[in-house]
């Protein structure tokens, strides 16, 4: 079996909303899969019933083979979107609790602890209770906690939200560890594109709690961000809409959206639509504040797939 | 032994966090102090003593040829005393059968209960003609009225005391008017015929304590359990560490036994300190009770809604 964990058809439903539609996805044993989109996506509900937390309203989950059902406890480790500690339990305490209560035998106990704290650079926090951390340290012991029984599955919602760009650095490097040195399946969930582009070995794009791309982020890249981006900030943007109309009747545009105010303009030898765009902007007795040609990130692809509504 | 784990935990937050400590241990005495001063009458001023008198006085003849029922009017007199300058009645006076007595007064529907001997008047009497000194009517009768009650209620001291003022001070008054309307000359040494003994009545004291509050405070503490346990419940859920003990090999069994351990260290301590704050109050229980399950019951609905975790 190479699939550690096979979402079919999963379906949630809050009442009249359709939190995720019809999912279906294989995530492959030892790959770092990462679920990306906007707020309220669907991300959370989806993994949440991967594991067994939510019960699916219609859909069907296999983890390695095996119905969510009847699989061991202890399979899988979950770290929270949201803080889930005890604040008046040190690290120590509190990764010791959770190894009791997966049965981590005695012996190794101590040691794994030691070196999950030193991974996660907390060692010198050991003995400190949890409410007297930082906001950093405690999303660090927040996922350490997740792991402290060493399941085959981590399963990480938005990790890096909150975090600094160095605790977000240890964050990475002992996501990537989990999988090259421990072997371990991860999937994370994450709005951010850097996240996803420089974690993931595939990218699962969902928004609507549908699933509308899944590839390796180089593929997702090439495939739907071919081309380069002309971005154009307009002297009156009220009039950016009646502009895209006509932009997007241009030969060889792939796409064009608004970002922000400024108009995104994807296009395969964008340079060379330049005149046509300028006159086009010149028809609407529009002057061009400020405009760049650069090349296209994962951003412009998730902004492409999903649009730029506000989703909560 | 996984339990054994979580009750290690519990115990270390519920001393870790201080403030919610020292609430909860203050609780069971806030509760106590609103039933106390709804139910128990405390702070109390110029409010009738609440008394049974039992009456088994049979009359008798004076020096001066009339019959007299000195019992009925000691009762009469009890009734109408009143606070020194205030309208208020010193005594509310309950008469009634000994047996009945003594089941009010291990109600505490009365504080102290006067037990008047068949030969009260005669004692009186003979009283009466000793220090008027008309000796030959002397037949030394002495009489033992009884005042019981529970020596480990503080009311009781504060009716006793009140109830023996008055009693000595009517025999004086009977004695001295008796005198002047003889007129006859002094004895030499006025002999006391009336000796009131107070009695306690044991079985009210340790009946109090233990068998009367208690079931009360067993009650009490096991409703406090059941509260706390939602509360462990209620942290654990607000936390979300419910769901990472949910993913984990921990059973419910685990959770709420590891839990109860040092919750009932504490709702012993509650219990502790709600013993020792009753007894130095003295209050009336009965009340509270009714009242304590029913703020406990409407604690406990109050929590229930956030129990609502699949
Ligand atoms: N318990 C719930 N009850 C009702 N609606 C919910 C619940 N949980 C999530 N939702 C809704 O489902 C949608 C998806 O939420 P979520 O899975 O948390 O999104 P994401 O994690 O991608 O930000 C949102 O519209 C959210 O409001
Ligand atoms: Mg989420």
């Amino acid at each position: 079996m190479d699939y550690m964990i096979e979402a079919i058809d999963l379906t949630k439903k809050f009442d009249d909303l359709t939190a995720v539609d019809g999912l279906n996805i294989k995530i492959r044993k030892g790959e770092v899969f990462g679920f990306l989109g906007p707020n309220g996506a669907g991300k959370t509900t989806s993994i949440r019933m991967m594991v067994g937390l939510l019960k699916p309203t219609s859909g069907t989950i296999l983890i390695d083979g095996k119905n969510i059902k009847e699989i061991e406890k202890g399979k899988i480790g979950i770290c929270p979107q949201e803080l889930m500690l005890w604040e008046h339990l040190t690290c120590k305490e509190s990764l010791s609790l959770m190894a009791d209560m997966y049965e981590v035998p005695k012996d190794v106990k101590d040691q794994r602890i030691d070196g999950l704290l030193k991974d996660l650079f907390l060692t010198d926090k050991a003995n400190s209770v949890v409410s007297n951390l930082s906001g950093g340290m405690k999303r660090r012991l927040n996922l350490a906690l997740s792991v402290v029984h060493e399941p085959d599955v981590v399963v990480l919602d938005e990790p890096s939200e909150g975090l600094d760009p160095q605790s977000r650095r240890v964050l990475w490097n002992y996501i990537r560890s989990m999988r090259d040195l421990q072997g371990k399946t991860v999937i994370l969930t994450t709005h951010l594109m850097d996240e996803a582009d420089s974690l993931s070995d595939r990218i699962g794009i969902v928004d609507h709690g549908k699933l509308i791309r899944l590839d390796t982020p180089e593929n997702l890249k090439k495939e739907i961000g071919e081309g380069d981006i002309v971005d154009i900030k307009l002297s009156d943007p009220s009039k950016n809409l009646e502009l895209i109309t006509e932009l997007k009747e241009i030969e060889d545009i792939i796409s064009v959206v608004e970002t922000d105010g400024r108009i995104n303009i994807r296009a395969l030898d964008a340079v060379s639509k330049l005149p046509q765009i300028m006159k086009l902007v010149e028809k609407f007795d529009l002057r061009v504040d400020d405009l760049s040609v650069r090349q296209n990130t994962l951003e412009d692809v998730f902004i492409d797939l999903t649009g730029t509504g506000l989703r909560e | 032994m996984k339990f054994t784990s979580i009750a290690v935990k519990d115990f270390k937050e519920l001393v870790r966090d201080k403030r919610g400590l020292f609430f909860i241990l203050l609780f069971p005495i806030f509760f106590m102090m609103i039933f106390g001063f709804a139910f128990g009458g405390m702070g109390q001023q110029n409010t009738p003593h609440n008394i049974a008198i039992v009456n088994y006085d049979e009359g008798t003849t004076l020096p001066t040829g009339e019959n007299f029922n000195f019992g009925n009017n000691l009762t009469n007199q009890l009734k109408e005393t009143p606070y020194t300058n205030s309208d208020v009645k010193l005594f509310n006076v309950t008469e009634t059968s000994e047996t009945q007595a003594d089941s009010l007064l291990k109600q505490r529907t009365v504080d102290a209960e006067l037990i008047i001997p068949s030969n009260f008047s005669a004692s009186m009497a003979s009283q009466i003609a000793n220090s008027a000194g008309l000796t030959a009517n002397i037949n030394n009768t002495v009489s033992s009225p009884i005042i019981r009650g529970d020596e480990g209620y503080s009311n009781f001291f504060a009716s006793e005391s009140a109830l023996n003022s008055v009693m000595t001070e009517y025999q004086t008054d009977i004695v001295t008017g008796y005198k002047n309307q003889i007129a006859g000359t002094p004895g030499a040494e006025p002999v006391k015929y009336v000796n009131t003994t107070i009695q306690g009545i044991s079985g009210t004291q340790s009946f109090t304590q233990f068998d009367f509050l208690a079931p009360g405070m067993m009650v009490f503490a096991i409703l406090l359990l059941a509260t706390t346990i939602a509360a462990i419940l209620t942290r654990e859920v607000e936390s979300g560490t419910l769901e990472r003990l949910k993913m984990s090999k921990m059973r419910s069994f685990d959770l709420l036994f590891g839990g109860l351990i040092p919750w009932s260290l504490v709702a012993g301590a509650q219990v502790v300190i709600l013993l020792i704050v009753a007894v130095l109050l003295g209050l009336h229980w009965q009340g509270g009770i009714n009242s304590v399950i029913l703020a406990t019951i409407i604690g406990i609905i109050g929590e229930l809604p956030q129990l609502h975790w699949q």
